[in-house]
């Protein structure tokens, strides 16, 4: 069944995300023939103008894909499973984890994917002046053959750990926060009335006691007083701060799900 | 036998306020109920507790002998008494949807039942009235083969014609094994269909007993009776 709640859960959210990724790549092409027009032209009169907005409306799709990541998560969760539509999702056949899960793994995907979106809209608008730039392709070549063996002399497993280490550790941290905002939600949406600004009160209360207790930590680390471990290499150490990171999230994610969780099966309180 | 539904000393509180208490209701397969009461009375309270959408604060209710989790949502089609369908979608969106998570959904009795209603199932529930929103959601829930169905309202927002298209459609298309429980205030409209009343206030049944034994008891229609006894 979590397969099928995340196949709709794509189905609802794309409808948004999809236009709004599609806007931004077609922006960035348009950013990439203006600039292509800049250097042609040589003349800055009215197409300096239409450069303008055409860079200033790519600046604007780039944040607006961002932007619209962030309310599609908060808004599938509150609509979806809190508003009206929870009448129909919490009858289906479906555990509350399966609910949470699905929206959680869509959520940080399309997190995700809007990062990938604002780097091959950049790709694209580099793509469309590739002939105008000189491209010396031995140099390129021979650039990266000089890192591919300064990979190889570092070790590649620990450079494919290290993406692992990475890619884990941005997915987590999108789950992470995508709870925090389910957690505040779930909670703010227990009351009776003022739901979303108890939402939001409780948002930040979260981050100010999750700060604190970091503070907290940190200060309680430091009277500890570790000593760096000889025996570990220095490509080691790297692998050691990425897990700690890695647990630490881990750990963050753990602590926002349990509460949603429990309110969504115990006190969920549908209008 | 098992009963389909059945309620074991179930009582919920809202902070002070009581909506259950010690409620005990079983009812076998193959009877077509009325919840009937007065506003306020614990209808929707005791229909979101069979469908888990509340916890009780004491006893149990079961559905086929087993309390309200994904197992049991599989065999109850439940109709709230508000649009939960997401607007976005139209009817075919809608029927790929119950289709996907319900086993017992009969697509083919959907579309015969959206064309009868001349539906355009291709249109957004968004674009479409209140009324043909409901008929649609209850095309979805009846449109299953569940062994319960728990329909909060099903009629009070649609004309006089549709309504006795539904309540013909909720006789002719539900399983005789399974139970359908109506909650409703159109109590003389729903009458015909009835097997049982199950009448609740301030969170308390009054009366469990059939339509035939209330009309030789007290020689009334039920919804006669009904009147006389939440007389304001």
């Amino acid at each position: 069944m979590l397969g099928k709640l995340i196949k709709h859960e794509f189905k609802g959210s794309g409808r948004t995300m999809v236009p709004f990724i599609l806007v931004c790549l077609g922006l960035s092409v348009l950013a990439g023939l203006s600039i292509r027009g800049m250097e042609i032209q040589k003349d800055y009169g009215w197409f300096s103008i239409v450069f303008g907005i055409v860079m200033f409306l790519f600046v604007a799709g780039l944040i607006a894909v961002c932007v619209m990541a962030l309310v599609v998560c908060i808004e599938r969760f509150r609509k979806n499973l809190l508003g009206d539509e929870g009448y129909l999702m919490f009858t289906l056949p479906v555990s509350v984890d399966e609910h949470i899960f699905a929206k959680l793994i869509v959520s940080s995907v399309w997190f995700i994917a809007t990062w990938l979106v604002c780097m091959l809209a950049f790709a694209l608008m580099f793509l469309c002046n590739l002939n105008l730039i000189e491209v010396n392709w031995s140099e390129i070549s021979f650039v990266f053959g000089e890192i591919w063996a300064r990979l190889v002399d570092f070790g590649l497993l620990h450079v494919l750990g290290y993406f692992l280490e990475v890619l884990a550790l941005v997915f987590v941290t999108c789950c992470g926060t995508c709870l925090q905002l389910y957690c505040a939600m779930a909670i703010g949406y227990s009351f009776s009335n003022h739901k979303v600004l108890l939402s939001v009160v409780f948002y930040f209360v979260i981050s100010m006691v999750l700060s604190f207790i970091q503070s907290f930590g940190m200060l309680f680390l430091n009277t500890l007083n570790i000593q760096p471990v000889q025996s570990i290499s220095n490509a080691g150490v790297v692998h050691v701060v990425l897990l700690a990171f890695l647990v630490y999230m881990l750990v963050y994610a753990t602590i926002m799900y349990i509460p949603t969780r429990l309110l969504l099966k115990h006190r969920l309180n549908l209008p | 036998m098992t009963a389909t539904f059945e309620c074991k000393g179930l009582s919920k509180n809202f902070g002070a306020t009581q909506a259950l208490d010690g409620v005990n209701i079983s009812i076998a397969p193959g009877r077509v109920v009325g919840l009937l009461g007065p506003n306020g009375s614990g209808k929707t309270t005791l229909i979101k507790l069979a469908n888990g959408l509340l916890t009780p604060s004491e006893g149990e209710v079961l559905i086929c002998g087993k309390r309200p989790g994904p197992e049991s949502k599989a065999v109850v089609s439940y109709l709230p008494d508000k649009t939960c369908m997401p607007l976005w979608m139209n009817p075919v969106q809608l029927m790929a949807f119950f289709q996907d998570f319900y086993g017992d959904f009969d697509r083919q009795r959907a579309e015969d039942m959206l064309q009868r209603l001349g539906l355009d199932k291709k249109q957004k529930l968004s674009q479409m009235s209140k009324g043909t929103r409901e008929k649609v959601q209850l095309i979805m829930v009846m449109s299953r083969k569940a062994k319960l169905y728990l329909l909060d309202e099903p009629i009070g927002g649609v004309d006089p014609a549709t309504r006795d298209y539904i309540l013909d459609t909720i006789i002719r298309n539900y399983d005789p094994e399974a139970v359908v429980i109506i909650s409703t205030h159109l109590i003389s409209d729903v009458e015909k269909i009835l097997d049982e009343v199950l009448f609740i206030n301030r969170g308390r049944i009054m009366l469990q007993a059939s339509v035939d034994d209330i009309r030789q008891q007290y020689g009334k229609s039920v919804d006669e009776y009904f009147r006389e006894v939440f007389k304001c």
